[in-house]
C-alpha cells in the first residue's frame, strides 16, 4: 500500500486562493482553509471554508461530496 | 468367470442403480487374476488416442489407467499448473460506476497470454517489481463526447461517445528490465482483445496500473490454466438379442443421435446396430421401456477415460497435459526421496 501522509496538497486549492488576511495566523488559517467539494446536483466544484454554509455556489443544492483522493490506492485483484 | 471379469472391468448401469462403481482390481482380490503392479504390463496396456486437438481444446482417450491417476491429472490441470494473472491493481483514478474493488476483481479474472514457464514465483516479502516475476500493464482511458455524432438521432451508426466501452485491447503492456527484448509484444497481453472491462460516460475516466504475478489455481481460480479439464468413461452398449423395426426405432430414439443406427438385413427388416457408443451420454432412457429393457445391457468401461481439456489460451492443451504428467512425476520423485530418507535414518 501507498504510505504517503494523509494530508494531500493536491486536494486543497493553491495558496493564492486562500485569503491573504488569514495567512499571518496559523490557527485561523487552519480554520478557514478551503476544500473542494462537488455538488450532488450540478456536479460543479465548490471551494468551501469550514465557516461557509454547506451549499453549492451555483445551484444552491445542499448535498456536497468530497473529491476522490489523488493518492494511489492498491487493490488485490481477488 | 465372464461375470467376474465384468465386475472387474465394467460399471453396470441398471434402471435404478449403478453397480460396481469402485475399483476392485487390487492384488489378491480376485483368484485367477494377477493384479500385481507391473510396469511392463502397464506399458503394454496403456493407450492414448487423440481424437481432436487445436490451439485451445483437446479430446483424447486414455486407456488402461486407474481412475486415481486420471483424477490426479485432472486435479493438477485445474489447481496446480501455474499461469499468469493480474494480482495487484494500482488505482490512480476511477470515476466509473464500478467501485475500485469490484473493478480490480474483474481485472483479475482476465485471462492473460503469457508463458508462465518463463517467469518465477513472486516472493511475497519482495515488493519490488522484477523482470522475471512481474508483468505490468497500463490501463488509462477517458470517455468524451463524440463531436462528430449527430444529435438528431438520425445517424444511428455513430457512437455519441468516444471510449465509452473499455475493452482489454486498451491494456498497454509496459516492459520492465529486459522484457522488451525477451518478449515480443504479441507474446504478452490479454488472450482476447474484445473483453468488456467497464463502461464509461463523458467525464468519467480510469487510470490504472495492473501488476501480474505467477500463481496456481489452488490459490485462486484466476490462476487456473484451464477452463475445464474433465473426463468421462467410455460407454458400452450391448444388444443381447437382435432388435427389429419399431422396437429398433424406439431404441434409436432413446440414445443420443448417432449412437444406434438402423441397417437393412436381407429379409426386409431393419435391425438396430450400435454404431458410435462414444457419443452416448448415458441417460438410461432405454431401460424405461419393458420391450427394450431385457434386450440391452448398458455398461461403462472402467479404465477407458475420454479426457477433455479446454485451455484458457496461454498454453496449448497438449502442452498443459504434458506439464501435468511432469508434475505427477516430480511428486512421485519427492515421495520416493522421503521414503529413502526415512529408511536411511
Amino acid at each position: 500500500m501507498d504510505r504517503t501522509p494523509i494530508h494531500d496538497p493536491s486536494m486543497t486549492p493553491s495558496p493564492n486562493t486562500i485569503p491573504v488576511s488569514t495567512t499571518n495566523n496559523p490557527s485561523s488559517q487552519n480554520l478557514s482553509k478551503t476544500m473542494i467539494y462537488i455538488c450532488g446536483e450540478c456536479h460543479k466544484d465548490n471551494e468551501l471554508k469550514s465557516t461557509d454554509v454547506i451549499r453549492c455556489n451555483e445551484c444552491g443544492y445542499r448535498i456536497l461530496y468530497k473529491k476522490r483522493t489523488k493518492r494511489l490506492i492498491v487493490y488485490d485483484a481477488r | 468367470m465372464a461375470s467376474l471379469n465384468n465386475i472387474r472391468t465394467r460399471i453396470k448401469l441398471e434402471e435404478t442403480e449403478v453397480l460396481h462403481t469402485t475399483s476392485t482390481d487390487f492384488p489378491g482380490n480376485y483368484p485367477g487374476y494377477d493384479d500385481r503392479l507391473n510396469l511392463d504390463e502397464f506399458r503394454k496396456n496403456l493407450k492414448i488416442q487423440i481424437s481432436n486437438l487445436d490451439t485451445t481444446t483437446t479430446e483424447f482417450d486414455l486407456i488402461g489407467i486407474d481412475a486415481a491417476i486420471a483424477n490426479a491429472f485432472r486435479r493438477i490441470l485445474i489447481a496446480e499448473l501455474p499461469s499468469m494473472a493480474i494480482e495487484k491493481v494500482h488505482v490512480t483514478e476511477n470515476s466509473s460506476v464500478l467501485p475500485d474493488d469490484v473493478l480490480a476483481h474483474r481485472l483479475g479474472l482476465i485471462p492473460l497470454h503469457a508463458d508462465p514457464r518463463l517467469f518465477v514465483d513472486k516472493v511475497s516479502s519482495d515488493t519490488k517489481e522484477r523482470e522475471d516475476d512481474t508483468l505490468i500493464f497500463k490501463l488509462k482511458v477517458a470517455c468524451k463526447k463524440n463531436p462528430k455524432a449527430t444529435t438528431d438521432g438520425n445517424d444511428n451508426s455513430k457512437n455519441p461517445y468516444i471510449n465509452s466501452n473499455v475493452y482489454t485491447e486498451h491494456m498497454e503492456w509496459i516492459p520492465i528490465g529486459n522484457q522488451a527484448t525477451k518478449f515480443k509484444s504479441e507474446d504478452v497481453g490479454p488472450v482476447s482483445h474484445d473483453i468488456l472491462i467497464v463502461k464509461l460516460r463523458p467525464g468519467q475516466e480510469i487510470d490504472l496500473k495492473l501488476v501480474c504475478h505467477k500463481g496456481i489455481g489452488r490459490d485462486h481460480a484466476k490462476f487456473s490454466p484451464v477452463c475445464t479439464a474433465s473426463y468421462r468413461l467410455m460407454p458400452e452398449i450391448i444388444l443381447k438379442k437382435p432388435i427389429y423395426d419399431e422396437d429398433a426405432e424406439q431404441l434409436q430414439k432413446c440414445f443420443t443421435q448417432g449412437v444406434i443406427e438402423l441397417e437393412d438385413d436381407n429379409k426386409g427388416h431393419r435391425r438396430a446396430v450400435v454404431s458410435k457408443p462414444r457419443l452416448d451420454m448415458c441417460s438410461r432412457e432405454a431401460l424405461r421401456y419393458p420391450a427394450l429393457k431385457d434386450c440391452i445391457e448398458l455398461n461403462k468401461i472402467r479404465d477407458h477415460f475420454i479426457f477433455s481439456i479446454e485451455s484458457v489460451g496461454a498454453l496449448s492443451p497438449d502442452q498443459l497435459f504434458i506439464d501435468a504428467i511432469k508434475l505427477v512425476m516430480s511428486k512421485c520423485d519427492r515421495l520416493l526421496q522421503e521414503i529413502d530418507g526415512n529408511i536411511n535414518n
